[in-house]
């Protein structure tokens, strides 16, 4: 019923890869977390800040993250996102697998026109 | 996490969500602050790039949900919240589908009980009836000799029980009065073979069938052990007495039972082998046999059906082979009474086959299945208009919360969500129809019969719910409530919300719904149009069942009553029989009020079917045809007092008599169609070959429907009875004052002659007519109440939409009356459109119409399916009712004031 909007330019699940990504240095609240993605990917992905939210509940059902209360950069009160032991796996399997993809493809699009 | 946890921690989810939402928010909105943006730039800065929250924070609820069970939940709460606000319009509609639900439930239901229901036994699928070549299967029957050869070769996974037909027997409890009660004579394992079980002692037993005459036991039927013996359990050992004879009730057999004809429900069972005690003489065929001696040894008088149940599918072929090779040993000895050797050719290649017997003789669904299908057809055509008339009112509220709609449109509500949240609605008012139908649906199941039924017994039919029953409302109500939410939910989808916010409430979406043909006035059309098609089917049945009363029956109705007794009972000999005659007529005639009496052994309209084959020959003594003719034996007078014509020769007459010449007079269809275009007085007929024994016919007399009204006269030979003496049916008696005076004298005047004689029935010919016309009457009738509905709902779909329309106008017609129009021109420009629908829908319907009455020729008499004249005046009533309903909307626009209308806009 409802459209994925957030897969938009995004294969499936990149999204949460790079989340549990960020989450494995440490433990961030969303507004962090966004920043953080948007930072390092030079904002070359557009991602909606809010698209994050809708990937973090399904993470948490999937027991990939934990939620805790914390506090922010500016002392304030903030639910703070951390990666589980089964969310540890799950990046380790995902980012193997998305490597070869990409090797996959790079191959292809190097040799391809040849 | 187990769901349910799950499901109960899903609050505090919720809450945690929105609260990281905001945490983010704020932490943004601070960072910008830090930037040096200005608190409502930072903030708006900060909802932008986040998102619409509101939807994402929906979304991420999604993923602890089941989205779509739940926003369903969410749009019926929301349905029902809206629906009960607007009492009005959910009880306007509510009403309309528990009348069209109800109505299509309930005739359902008949339907099922009389086409579709298995006999209420345990695997009725393994029944199979036996079927003789090409007769019918309630026709088929064997000798008892027959079944008893066949019973004794089968293998263990078939059984074979034999039934004669179930008849009408006097019994009496205690010595009392004798009453008419169906009873059956069965098998010993008659039972064994349904698979049934006693609630009280014991059922029938094979031991019972072994001597003949020797078991003078009978079990009775659940109802008339509550009937009669107010469900004793004591029943057991007690005596009556059938036809004369004593029997002891022996068991009750289960509610509900009634065997293997749907639409009889026998009393009592007896064995077989009691057959010639309880004087059982109908229902049969015989070849050369003693129909007056006991049945069970004779292999040439055919009165038994066979029944059997096949448990293992493997032993049909076996089962089949041993009927056959019986069957044919049997035509062996039987052909050999044929003279004809093509016809005995023909007897010889007949088979038996096996028909399902599942639901048992189709012995109702002959009778119903056609007027039942008819009924069903305007069931749901009521329907479809009710569902018109709904889809309708949907739209003038969808019309009206168009603001409300764009509104959800604009903060992000799918268009799918707003067709569910439509449907939703609609479910839910056909579901309340459905379960308001309820009642609907079981009051029809239950009157019908009754109106269907003639005198005062009701047809037994089994109306117990059953899962198809069920499925069938479930479908109807979903069926209905798509079919009504179909136009409202496009519409509400197809709303563009910037043109509707734009122009306020008062705007329609672009998609050409404003324009002259709209969703609303195609449903109108379609309502009128299916209304005029069950107007002229009402006119019409009415218009049949007008013919059938007026008919002339070709005899006198008024002042007659028919007497009917059964003489056979009382063992009379040939010799009693004259004086009988005499006695009982002398006696009727005696009652005051009576004009005259005559005896017959063929009562008028009662049904009897009497025939016989004979060979008419021409005054040169030529055979010139073989005639198949209704024989009536009856006294003199017989045709003063039925008030039939004798339009050639002359009546009987008293020296008609014993040692006179065997005279005979037959009714003009004989005459036309068996002595061509002779004269037939003066001709002779014979029942054989043999010249000796012949008859002269000596007079015609008209023809006259003496089986049922509905029926065309048969060809009929009367006999004078002293001629031709034996048991009788009765007496027609001619009175003078109202006959049901004297239906009591006449009771006593036979029990005055011989009080041996049970009468059977006393009637008045205008009440035995009366019956006839059941049928014709409850489709005319149903068909009436129908047509006023959907007529109804039709007015109530032209006021509906007009009144929208003209609101819709207001201002236009402000503008008009402004200009200069007159209130007169107004009305006319309103009432013109509302008779361009109704003009439009006339036009359609009549399409419909014809094609629809020339469907139902069958149900019509004495009229063409294309009548004009009544074509006509549904056209007009209907014309007229569209005209009053638009009426109203044109007075209020017509009387509205000009300087308010424009201020409006």
């Amino acid at each position: 019923m409802v459209k994925k909007a957030e897969y938009r330019d995004l294969f499936p699940g990149a999204l949460e890869l790079m989340i549990l990504k960020t989450l494995s240095r440490k433990p961030m609240h969303g507004y962090a977390l966004a920043q953080r993605i948007k930072e390092i990917s030079d904002d070359l992905l557009q991602i909606e800040e809010g698209s994050l939210y809708p990937a973090l509940q399904r993470m948490l059902k999937a027991g990939w993250l934990e939620s805790e209360m914390g506090v922010s950069a500016r002392n304030r009160a903030v639910r703070i996102f951390k990666m589980t032991q089964a969310g540890r796996k799950h990046l380790e399997k995902e980012v193997s697998s998305v490597e070869q993809m990409f090797a996959g493809i790079s191959r292809v699009l190097a040799l391809a026109g040849q | 996490m187990g769901w349910l946890q799950q499901l109960f921690s899903r609050r505090r989810r919720y809450d945690e969500l929105s609260g990281s939402i905001q945490e983010h928010l704020d932490e943004k909105v601070a960072d910008l602050m830090d930037r040096g943006m200005t608190q409502d730039e930072a903030e708006r800065a900060a909802r932008r790039e986040f998102g619409n929250v509101t939807r994402i924070e929906e979304r991420s609820r999604e993923v602890w949900q089941w989205p779509t069970l739940e926003s369903l939940w969410a749009d019926i709460k929301y349905a029902f919240r809206r629906l009960s606000k607007s009492p009005g319009f959910t009880s306007v509609a509510l009403l309309t589908l528990a009348l069209g639900i109800g109505a299509n439930s309930g005739i359902f239901t008949l339907l099922d009980a009389v086409l579709l229901k298995s006999l209420p036994v345990p695997n009725p699928e393994q029944l199979f009836i036996v079927k003789q070549g090409s007769h019918a299967a309630d026709k088929s029957r064997f000798a008892y000799p027959f079944f008893d050869h066949v019973s004794r070769q089968l293998p263990d996974t078939a059984s074979i029980a034999a039934m004669s037909w179930p008849d009408d027997f006097y019994v009496s409890i205690a010595n009392g009065q004798p009453q008419t009660t169906q009873g059956q004579l069965v098998s010993g394992n008659y039972f064994q073979v349904f698979e049934t079980y006693p609630v009280v002692g014991r059922l029938l037993t094979p031991a019972d069938d072994e001597k003949l005459g020797g078991s003078p036991v009978a079990v009775i039927s659940y109802s008339y052990w509550q009937r009669q013996y107010a469900s004793d359990p004591g029943v057991i050992g007690r005596k009556f007495t059938v036809n004369g004879a004593p029997f002891t009730i022996v068991g009750v057999a289960p509610q509900g039972f009634f065997g293997a004809r749907s639409g009889t429900q026998p009393a009592f069972w007896m064995p077989l082998t009691m057959q010639s005690v309880v004087e059982y003489h109908d229902h049969y065929s015989d070849f050369g046999a003693q129909p007056l001696k006991p049945w069970v040894p004779q292999a040439n008088i055919n009165w038994l059906l066979l029944v059997v149940r096949i448990k293992s599918p493997a032993a049909t072929p076996q089962l089949l082979t041993i009927l056959n090779q019986q069957y044919r040993r049997n035509l062996e000895s039987v052909t050999q009474y044929l003279s004809d050797p093509e016809q005995r050719e023909a007897m010889l290649r007949t088979r038996l086959t096996l028909e399902p017997g599942q639901r048992g003789f189709a012995n109702l669904k002959e009778r119903f299945e056609q007027p039942l299908l008819l009924l069903m057809a305007m069931a749901v055509i009521v329907l479809l208009t009710a569902c018109a008339n709904i889809a309708n009112l949907l739209l003038a509220r969808a019309a009206a919360r168009q603001h409300a709609l764009a509104v959800q449109l604009s903060i992000g509500a799918g268009r799918t969500r707003l067709i569910q949240q439509t449907l939703a609605e609609c479910l839910l008012l056909s579901m309340g129809g459905a379960v308001l139908g309820i009642a609907v649906a079981y009051g029809c199941a239950t009157v019908l019969p009754r109106w269907a039924s003639t005198g005062d017994t009701t047809i037994p039919i089994n109306l117990a719910p059953d899962a198809r029953i069920l499925a069938f409302g479930v479908i109807v109500a979903l069926t209905t409530g798509l079919l009504f939410g179909l136009a409202p939910a496009m519409q509400s989808a197809s709303i563009d919300p910037a043109s509707v916010l734009k122009t306020g409430t008062q705007s329609i979406s672009r998609s050409g719904r404003t324009g002259r043909w709209s969703v609303r006035k195609m449903l109108v059309v379609a309502q009128v149009s299916l209304s005029l098609l069950l107007l002229v089917g009402a006119g019409m049945f009415l218009q049949t069942l007008a013919n059938y009363s007026r008919l002339d029956p070709g005899f006198d109705r008024n002042h007659l009553l028919n007497v009917q007794i059964d003489t056979h009972l009382v063992n009379y000999q040939t010799s009693d029989f004259p004086s009988l005659y005499q006695r009982l007529t002398d006696r009727m005639d005696a009652i005051p009020g009576v004009r005259s009496a005559s005896i017959t052994t063929c009562s008028l309209v009662a049904g009897c079917l009497d025939s016989s084959d004979v060979n008419v020959i021409n005054s040169s003594g030529r055979k010139i045809a073989r005639a198949n003719a209704q024989v009536n034996s009856v006294s003199l007078n017989y045709f003063v007092t039925t008030g039939i014509q004798l339009s050639r020769g002359r009546e009987f007459a008293t020296t008609d008599d014993v040692s006179a010449p065997k005279v005979a007079i037959v009714n003009q269809t004989f005459a036309r169609r068996y002595a061509g275009n002779e004269s037939p007085i003066g001709m002779e007929f014979s029942y054989s070959d043999d010249a000796s024994n012949r008859y002269q016919i000596v007079g015609v007399v008209s023809d006259a429907r003496v089986n049922d009204i509905r029926e065309a006269a048969p060809p009929i030979i009367y006999f004078p009875i002293v001629q031709n003496v034996g048991n009788i049916d009765g007496l027609e008696v001619r009175t003078t004052a109202d006959p049901h005076w004297v239906a009591d004298q006449a009771r006593q005047a036979i029990a005055d002659v011989d009080p041996r004689i049970p009468v059977a029935d006393i009637a008045t010919l205008n009440d035995e007519v009366k019956d006839n016309l059941t049928q014709p009457r409850l489709i005319a009738r149903l068909t009436t109440i129908f047509g006023v509905l959907a007529l109804t709902l039709a007015c109530l779909g032209i006021y509906g939409s007009m009144s929208y329309t003209m609101q819709r106008r207001t201002s236009e017609v402000g503008v008009r009356l402004a200009l200069g129009s007159t209130r007169r021109a107004v009305l006319w420009l309103v009432v013109r459109e509302t008779l361009s629908l109704a003009g439009l829908g006339a036009l359609m319907g009549l399409a419909l119409a014809v094609v629809g009455m020339h469907m139902a020729t069958s149900f019509l008499f004495g009229l063409s399916p294309d009548d004009p004249l009544i074509i006509a005046m549904a056209t007009g009533s209907l014309m007229v009712a569209s005209a009053v309903a638009g009426f109203i909307p044109a007075w209020r626009a017509a009387h509205i004031e000009p300087v308010q209308a424009l201020r409006s806009e």
